[in-house]
């Protein structure tokens, strides 16, 4: 059943993110070719006018870019929303399904959009890596300079850290996507409450509610971090000054491992909680 | 319930007293004490004698990877104290940097390696833009590439005039494990055109004080490179890279004193953090099962599972601190 609701899930946004997508990644390549050929000209006159439309495209682009981040959450929330505490929502509970599995039809739905979503920033970021820098003393339209300094970057970090690099790049895209579920769950959350304790404007109740409790989130964060770092670094230091490399690698790894351990822990909390308001919304199955 | 909570206090007891394990004093180690003579000649870290080696040109470069410093300075005869530096702890070859340059004092194998270097040449070549040649390229030259540079197309005299305008790479002779180098030659790139100068047979009166070539006077006998090697200096441009060297402080290496309430500060905010922190996830994981109004229990038992597993790491890194 949750592979039905999961079709019917995608299908509601596709197009509308086909389109997006194609359009923003055009809008990317343009915009680079865009910025170099602004780059290329700026100090000759007669391509003046020229050169100021170029770069003002490429700001748009990377509005464009920005941009579709924030549609393609509105496509997924205002689909949650809708399926649940709309009109839609006193059909959507009629279903032979549990709440369980619409909640997490609806969390799939987000994380394989969102995820797709972060492909398509990276894709239009490498699109500007390899068309903006101008080459030196000639040559094509491609520069990989931008590459190769990446690729120096990661042979110094292996020459650093040895294997232990292929373990922080897995753990940190772990990171990545453990993060991506907790911003999901965290969102559900604050539109059930704000579905649940709203009587009008239901879905600006939970933006309201999502802004605080991450506002309040992002500075109980911070606030831990500073101290931490200030108040841990010296002994941090002292303790592992004179430690094999291995050992100071296994000390940062297992700090990751704390960290994604708290982060899911998060995300598993919220997913909790607004399963219970579900339950608890509307009953009548 | 309660049961569980014994369990966790004897956790944090435990995490407390391993805590303390930490608090060791560590080892007061004495850091290497040196003594220059009063003629600057001859430097000793009390086992072993360095003399100064009069014979390093000066346009010979500590280039290696790796820097190791001594924590301890020496009182020069100008009357300031200078840091001693070395390739590692055990090298023959230690030196020091004084007004502008390095001055190399070798024990008697030092001694032999830096002879042989500057007489036998070098066993790589490395191309790097001339503002930078202090520092470690990574883009080597082959010994045919290097040969095929000195004998060129054809040898042209140049004033050196007109070649403050040219584009300028050294090729740098370095010895076998990349350590120390010397400027071999010049590439100066004019109109399009790629010319070379080797240093060796070149009158002193060319070069300037830091072993460069002069641009005030004098006539260069040049070499005009062929075009597969002119190909290749041209490609070096914006392929070159510089590795920065890492450095290793002998004033790290070792703790003179421990700092009681930096360790104390680490260990609480650690507890804090670590053990501390997800009880209250155990508690609501281990509670809320049972209760009848809230939801599923296996949603709430694997809260409880996520926060022992994040008392679990956090005990092992605890461990790990402290070995």
């Amino acid at each position: 059943m949750l592979r039905k609701l999961l079709k019917y899930d995608m299908a509601a946004i596709k197009r509308i993110y086909t389109i997006l997508s194609v359009s923003v990644f055009a809008a990317a390549i343009i915009g680079a070719l865009c910025m170099r050929f602004f780059l290329e000209t700026m100090d000759i006159d007669e391509y003046g006018f020229f050169s100021v439309f170029a770069l003002l495209f490429f700001i748009f682009s990377v509005i464009a870019v920005i941009g579709s981040l924030i549609v393609t959450m509105i496509l997924v929330f205002i689909r949650f929303y809708k399926n649940f505490y709309s009109d839609e929502g006193y059909l959507t509970f009629t279903l032979p399904v549990d709440r369980k599995t619409l909640l997490r039809s609806k969390t799939y739905n987000a994380l394989i959009w969102l995820g797709f979503e972060v492909i398509l920033i990276v894709l239009c970021v490498l699109a500007y890596m390899l068309f903006i820098p101008v080459k030196e003393h000639g040559g094509s339209i491609i520069n990989l300079i931008v590459f190769k300094t990446v690729g120096y970057f990661l042979k110094d970090m292996w020459d650093l850290v040895g294997a232990w690099l292929i373990v922080y790049i897995v753990m940190i895209i772990a990171l990545l996507c453990v993060y991506l579920w907790f911003s999901i769950e965290l969102m559900h959350f604050c539109i059930t409450v704000g579905a649940v304790i709203a009587r009008k404007g239901k879905l600006f109740a939970g933006l309201g509610i999502w802004y605080g409790v991450n506002s309040g989130i992002s500075l109980v964060t911070q606030i831990v971090l500073i101290l931490s770092i200030s108040l841990m670094s010296d002994g941090y230091y002292m303790l592992t000054s004179g430690a094999p490399q291995d050992l100071k690698c296994a000390c940062v790894a297992f700090i990751l491992a704390i960290v994604l351990a708290a982060l899911y822990a998060l995300a598993e909390i919220f997913h909790s909680m607004t399963l219970d308001k579900l339950r608890c919304k509307l009953n009548l199955s | 319930m309660k049961k569980y909570l014994k369990y966790l206090v004897l956790l944090t007891v435990v995490a407390l007293l391993l805590s303390t394990a930490s608090l060791v004093a560590f080892a007061e180690n004495k850091y290497t004490e040196w003594t220059l003579s009063k003629d600057d000649s001859i430097l000793s870290d009390g086992t072993r004698t360095f003399k100064r080696y009069d014979n390093a040109p000066p346009d010979l470069y500590a280039s290696s990877s790796h820097f190791y410093q001594y924590a301890n300075p020496v009182d020069t005869n100008e009357g300031y104290g200078v840091f001693i530096s070395s390739f590692s702890k055990d090298s023959e070859i230690v030196w020091i940097y004084l007004n502008g340059y390095n001055i190399y004092y070798a024990t008697n194998e030092g001694t032999a390696e830096l002879d042989k270097f500057l007489s036998e040449g070098a066993s790589s070549y490395v191309l790097t833009e001339d503002m930078v040649k202090d520092m470690r390229s990574d883009y080597t030259l082959s010994d045919d590439t290097v040969k095929a540079m000195s004998a060129g197309a054809e040898t042209v005299s140049m004033n050196v005039r007109s070649l403050q305008r040219a584009e300028k790479y050294t090729v740098m002779a370095q010895n076998g494990d990349s350590t120390l180098s010397y400027i071999h030659g010049t590439v100066f790139i004019l109109d399009d055109e790629y010319y070379y100068v080797e240093h060796s047979g070149l009158a002193n009166d060319l070069f300037d004080a830091d072993g460069n070539i002069s641009l005030r006077n004098g006539n260069l006998p040049l070499v005009k490179l062929d075009a597969q090697t002119a190909n290749i200096i041209s490609e070096a441009s914006g392929s070159i890279r510089y590795v920065a060297p890492t450095y290793t402080f002998e004033a790290d290496e070792k703790v003179v004193e421990t700092d009681i309430s930096a360790l104390v500060k680490f260990w609480v905010i650690y507890i804090l953090i670590g053990f501390a922190a997800p009880i209250p996830l155990l508690a609501v994981g281990l509670i809320l099962p049972h209760s009848q109004k809230l939801g599923e229990p296996r949603y709430w038992y694997k809260i409880a599972i996520i926060g022992a597993v994040w008392i679990v790491l956090a005990a092992i890194l605890a461990v790990l601190l402290i070995i």
